[in-house]
């Protein structure tokens, strides 16, 4: 058996933008992880749910995480360097891009990258109005008036 | 995750997440803007009592451990995590009863402190008639009901030990109500009995000590009560397999 960092997969995304990785990097998704254990990936691997955009981004992530795994547990430098970087990795996205990256990252299963894909969202709400909040979720107010000031006098606190 | 339509180039709305995305991100958001966030929708509002919701959310703590001058909150799942709480309860010193979800910290004949670690609020309970609020909080355990009617119990011990008379404080409500209190054993006699330890242990809303009879008597008691409004007016008590000679 080829060894992971020799042998080479095709990944294609749903508007047919194709790209190449090593094994380990396509092994960064537990999806891809399983496709290739079941022998089914001899050609390009097609991911129905991923634009070209969208799946080029995940490749530089699983990359990074590859290349600068820390050594071990212990390693708190190695982790406080993946960890500015994932910082600095997010901030170039706009909130559209995020959504995607948080539905692609499910999809593929990669619990990095939906955890901080998560986070990146969960900092960006936590200051926000519930208005906002709906109008970012495409949530439906569901109470009427007298329900919505009766939930607002329980939890007066958090109106302050 | 069903089939999206394809968002128009240029248009600025959002993909829809599905329920599971949105609560994976709401475990991420801090408690204090939850709060806020009860009003977004009745979904919202529940998910938000919802137990395993609160166990999986990633600022949620199993307990809280003290040394002489500093709190910190500890986590377990899925490593380990300690943090630092900050308490803005005068008089840390005081004696703090840990009641799972809650601290009480307990100020002597003027009441206690009730302090919520996980969204860090505190609210003062005045005591009534000098009574001493430290056994610990409970509440009503009833399956399906929402867990919101948290109450404490204040006693006055005597000089022999004997807590008497005994209120429950409901903190909905802020109402003092005096308990006529039975006390039932095992056997079904009925005796009093004295605490070994003044703060009790709370364990699915109700409240356990470790209690005795009298001084001659031996054997040790595990001493149960119940916040569950059918069954406040008795303490049930089940001997231990253990005595004071042990």
């Amino acid at each position: 058996m080829a060894s992971s960092s020799t042998n080479k997969f095709v990944l294609k995304s749903n508007d047919d933008v194709s790209f190449e990785v090593t094994e380990a990097v396509a092994r960064e998704f537990q999806v891809i992880a399983h496709i290739i254990d079941d022998d089914c990936a001899k050609k390009a691997i097609p991911l129905s749910n991923v634009t070209g955009e969208i799946l080029s981004k995940m490749i530089e992530y699983g990359k990074k995480h590859i290349e600068e795994a820390p050594v071990d547990e212990e390693d708190e430098e190695g982790k406080k360097k993946l960890q500015i970087w994932d910082e600095e990795f997010m901030k170039q996205f706009n909130m559209e891009i995020v959504f995607q990256l948080i539905l692609a990252s499910n999809y593929l299963n990669n619990k990095g990258l939906l955890d901080l894909t998560c986070c990146t969202v969960a900092d960006h709400i936590k200051d926000m109005t519930p208005d906002e909040v709906r109008t970012l979720f495409n949530v439906k107010n569901d109470y009427t008036t007298e329900e919505e000031e009766e939930i607002r006098k329980e939890n007066s606190w958090a109106f302050e | 995750m069903g089939r999206r339509k394809k968002i128009v180039h240029g248009e600025k709305k959002l993909p829809s997440l599905p329920w599971e995305l949105i609560e994976e991100i709401l475990s991420r958001v801090p408690p204090q803007s939850l709060g806020l966030f009860r009003i977004v929708s009745k979904k919202w509002n529940t998910l938000f009592d919802d137990k395993t919701f609160l166990n999986n959310h990633k600022s949620t703590f199993r307990f809280v451990l003290r040394t002489t001058s500093k709190l910190y909150s500890v986590s377990i799942d899925p490593k380990v995590v300690v943090r630092e709480l900050t308490l803005d309860i005068p008089n840390t010193s005081e004696r703090l009863v840990d009641c799972g979800e809650f601290l009480l910290c307990c100020m002597g004949y003027r009441g206690s402190a009730v302090w919520n670690p996980w969204l860090k609020q505190a609210k003062m309970i005045k005591s009534e008639s000098y009574l001493r609020i430290e056994h610990g909080i409970g509440y009503e355990s009833h399956v399906g009901v929402k867990e919101s009617g948290y109450m404490t119990i204040g006693s006055d011990p005597d000089e022999y030990g004997n807590t008497n008379p005994w209120k429950i404080h409901d903190f909905a409500t802020g109402a003092w109500e005096e308990l006529k209190l039975g006390y039932v054993d095992s056997s079904g006699g009925s005796k009093r009995a004295m605490l070994c330890t003044r703060n009790g242990v709370s364990c699915n809303g109700n409240l356990y000590w470790v209690a005795y009879y009298n001084k001659t008597d031996p054997l040790y008691h595990l001493r149960e009560f119940e916040f569950s409004s059918q069954r406040r007016s008795a303490f049930v008590a089940k001997a231990m397999p253990c005595n004071k000679e042990d």
